[in-house]
């Protein structure tokens, strides 16, 4: 997107990837979107005691002004289709935390409604263990992922394939 | 237990009385009262409990079905009455079969009945006769099959692929 | 002269539709509105958005194990869940819990309500735009769950009761924290309502709004705070106590016009209320033992240290681990008052290791589903005061 695409592949794009990445890894700005137990978890890391702001994330309402969506909670098949367009929405570059057990893997609930891993549905790049994960494991996968933007580059790279 | 409360045996017997022609069953165990009725009286039954100055069984507490697959009536709906100013419950308990379509709406005695009818015909297909609008609740439109019925396996579900992911966008105004 | 209605714009009807992700929908609920202008004239619910088919999956696990189900269900409050599930199984095989355990289970019940109060507040306000009360609320909250973490070893999904007792007993530093929890929390109350009670804005926002009157209310079989808020003194823990609630000293407040401001209020006395239970109870706790095992050997794992020491109890526990708990052929209701309303669990037991039937009563599928009732006639801005006045969790309202 944007400048890269008339530099080229050269070394001042080098330079510039880690600038962009840097400046990326400390604004990363999740979309208000909840689902389950592991929402409360995540209000919780929102609010006064963990309180993510001071990593530079901040909450946006809307998918459209987000880079990352934290699916935290089970994804049943009445909601899948939300949350795909949800995702889609969002403008690129984006990621995804699996924030849980049942949105890793379904967990717990192997159910007839449930569907087993949102990555089933759409690309996930940090996994957080737990049920629900405590507000320090999700903070944990929040560094994880900002470690993988610092070296992440400027160019259009191509998301995480979805499992099936 | 408050003084006021209802003796068991009071309401049972004030029940029987005037309804006796549609009482299959009764009985009391642990201290609730269970009481097997004839379908088709269900919805005079429900009147008389709401209505009878004695017993003012005036709120719906819940409504749901149990299923027994080897009894030829397989499918139990149990209505939970409760009366707030008697501090009393009790369980009406009506039988039938699985496609029955027969089956008596309480919407317009119990505004309560609406949502719980819907989850019984979502979740075990029984269709109530006169409900306002009955479709699924909490499974998808285009769901196959009653979850909750025995012979629905636990996993049964469709693959990821399958699901259709045009969300619902529009939507005519006459439609809600 | 003019009127009033001469000056308003002419409007067109038009449907709006909120959620299913939206931030003011406290989870996944879809409400269909009708609008006429920005009024109101049906705003249908639409639920099913975390429909996770608990009710069918407790039927294949052991009563033990079904208790996990339990406490994801409303997970706000899992520890209030965990106690109408275990009062269900126990009410089935006939046995009761000793006195000890009975307590404890009180205590964090009661420590469950403030803190599911304490998550309605925060977000409640948050919709009306009152960011400050988020953070104050949660600070407590926190306190709240490093107590229930000190006992359990979970923040929000104990699982901590057995059938005849606790998992385990009480770790002392429980007491010294809850001790001075109780010091300091009516302090803290009294900071939420300094922000809003009488705050201008609080008020223009919710006083006459959502009013739904107590008849209605009853025939939606509303329970909990939205009954209580429309005048109906009704409440679990005084109509029917379970738990030794009966030992207790408390009120139930109640509201007068049924708003969205008097169920704001019941809601903040409750939390006074719950506070005096814990204060008593917290006093009075009994020493002994914290599982019925003798009474009960056929019911009730072995305590952990006798598990671990004598040969029968090994024997026992592995019993229990491998084939679980099997009560009699059955059917019973439980009811308890969740701080949604009245949490029913009916059991239907067919004498094997795995529930036959698991009903849940859910409160918060009623209250949600009375939004209609509450809302006509009203601005949609409105509705979302309304919304987060009822005080719904999806994981309850689609199981």
């Amino acid at each position: 997107m944007g400048i890269e695409e008339h530099l080229g592949d050269n070394i001042i794009t080098a330079s510039l990837d880690k600038i962009v990445s840097w400046g990326r890894k400390w604004s990363i700005w999740p979309a208000t979107f909840g689902l389950a137990c592991c929402a409360i978890e995540m209000m919780t890391v929102a609010s006064s005691r963990y309180d993510f702001d001071r990593l530079g994330l901040i909450f946006r309402s809307s998918p459209r002004q987000a880079d990352l969506i934290i699916v935290s909670g089970r994804v049943s098949y009445k909601m899948a289709p939300m949350v795909k367009r949800i995702y889609d929405q969002m403008p690129n570059p984006k990621w995804v935390i699996a924030m849980g057990d049942c949105a890793s893997s379904g967990g717990l609930f192997n159910v007839y409604s449930i569907v087993q891993g949102v990555d089933r549905i759409i690309p996930v790049d940090v996994y957080v263990p737990g049920c629900p994960p405590r507000p320090e494991a999700l903070i944990y996968g929040i560094v994880k992922l900002q470690e993988k933007i610092e070296k992440g580059t400027l160019k259009h790279e191509e998301p995480p394939k979805i499992l099936r | 237990m408050n003084s006021d409360n209802m003796d068991v045996m009071f309401a049972l017997t004030v029940i029987k009385e005037s309804m006796s022609k549609s009482i299959i069953v009764s009985d009391a165990i642990n201290g609730d009262v269970h009481i097997q009725i004839k379908k088709e009286d269900l919805l005079e039954f429900a009147v008389f409990l709401k209505t009878d100055s004695r017993l003012e069984f005036d709120m719906l507490s819940d409504l749901f079905a149990v299923d027994y697959p080897k009894k030829t009536e397989r499918i139990e709906v149990i209505y939970n009455f409760y009366s707030i100013k008697n501090n009393f419950r009790v369980f009406i308990k009506a039988a039938s079969k699985a496609d029955e379509t027969e089956y008596p709406s309480l919407t317009s005695v119990y505004n309560s009945a609406d949502w719980f009818e819907r989850e019984v015909y979502d979740m075990f297909g029984l269709k109530f006769k006169n409900h306002p609008d009955l479709k699924r609740i909490l499974n998808p439109d285009d769901w196959d099959g009653h979850p909750l019925l025995k012979d629905y396996p636990l996993r049964k579900r469709p693959e990821p692929e399958e699901i259709k992911m045009d969300a619902p966008g529009y939507i005519e105004l006459e439609k809600i | 002269m003019f009127e009033y209605k001469d000056f308003l714009i002419e409007t067109d009807k038009f449907a709006l539709n909120i959620g299913p992700s939206h931030p003011a929908t406290h989870g996944v609920l879809r409400v269909l509105v009708q609008l006429d202008g920005e009024t109101v004239i049906n705003a249908e619910p639409i639920i099913g958005y975390l429909h996770t088919g608990m009710e069918k999956f407790a039927e294949f696990r052991t009563y033990h194990q079904a208790e996990t189900i339990t406490d994801r269900m409303d997970y706000v409050s899992g520890a209030s869940n965990n106690l109408g599930y275990i009062l269900a199984v126990e009410k089935l095989c006939g046995v009761k819990a000793p006195k000890r355990a009975e307590y404890v289970r009180v205590i964090l019940a009661e420590f469950t309500r403030i803190s599911s109060h304490l998550v309605w507040l925060a977000t409640h306000a948050v919709d009306l735009g009152a960011l400050t009360e988020f953070l104050y609320c949660f600070r407590e909250r926190e306190l709240i769950l490093d107590i229930i973490e000190t006992v359990t070893g979970a923040r929000m999904t104990p699982s901590f009761y057995r059938v005849g007792g606790l998992a385990m007993d009480v770790h002392k530093d429980f007491f010294d924290k809850t001790r001075s929890f109780i010091k300091i929390f009516p302090d803290k109350i009294a900071e939420y309502e300094a922000l809003l009670t009488k705050n201008k804005i609080w008020l223009e926002r919710t006083k006459n709004l959502g009013i739904i009157s107590a008849e209605d209310a009853i025939n939606f079989a509303l329970t909990g705070p939205s009954l209580r808020g429309s005048g109906i003194k009704y409440d679990v823990r005084k109509a029917n106590p379970y738990s030794r609630y009966e030992d207790f000293d408390f009120e139930i407040p109640t509201g007068e016009t049924g708003d969205v401001y008097d169920r704001y209020l019941v809601r903040m006395e409750e939390m006074r209320q719950s506070l005096k239970i814990i204060s008593q109870a917290i006093e009075n706790v009994p020493e002994g033992e914290y599982l019925s095992y003798d009474e009960y050997p056929e019911y009730v794992i072995p305590p952990k240290k006798r598990a671990l020491t004598t040969m029968e109890g090994m024997i026992s526990l592995f019993k229990y681990g491998m084939e679980g708990i099997k009560p009699p052929k059955g059917e019973v209701y439980v009811s308890i008052e969740n701080p949604r309303g009245e949490l029913g669990f009916y059991m239907v037991s067919d004498g094997s290791a795995f529930p036959y039937r698991m009903r849940v009563r859910p409160p918060s599928f009623c209250n949600i589903s009375a939004l209609n009732k509450m809302a006509k006639g009203y601005l949609v801005a409105d509705l979302i005061a309304i919304m987060g006045s009822v005080d719904i969790l999806l994981g309850e309202v689609d199981r």
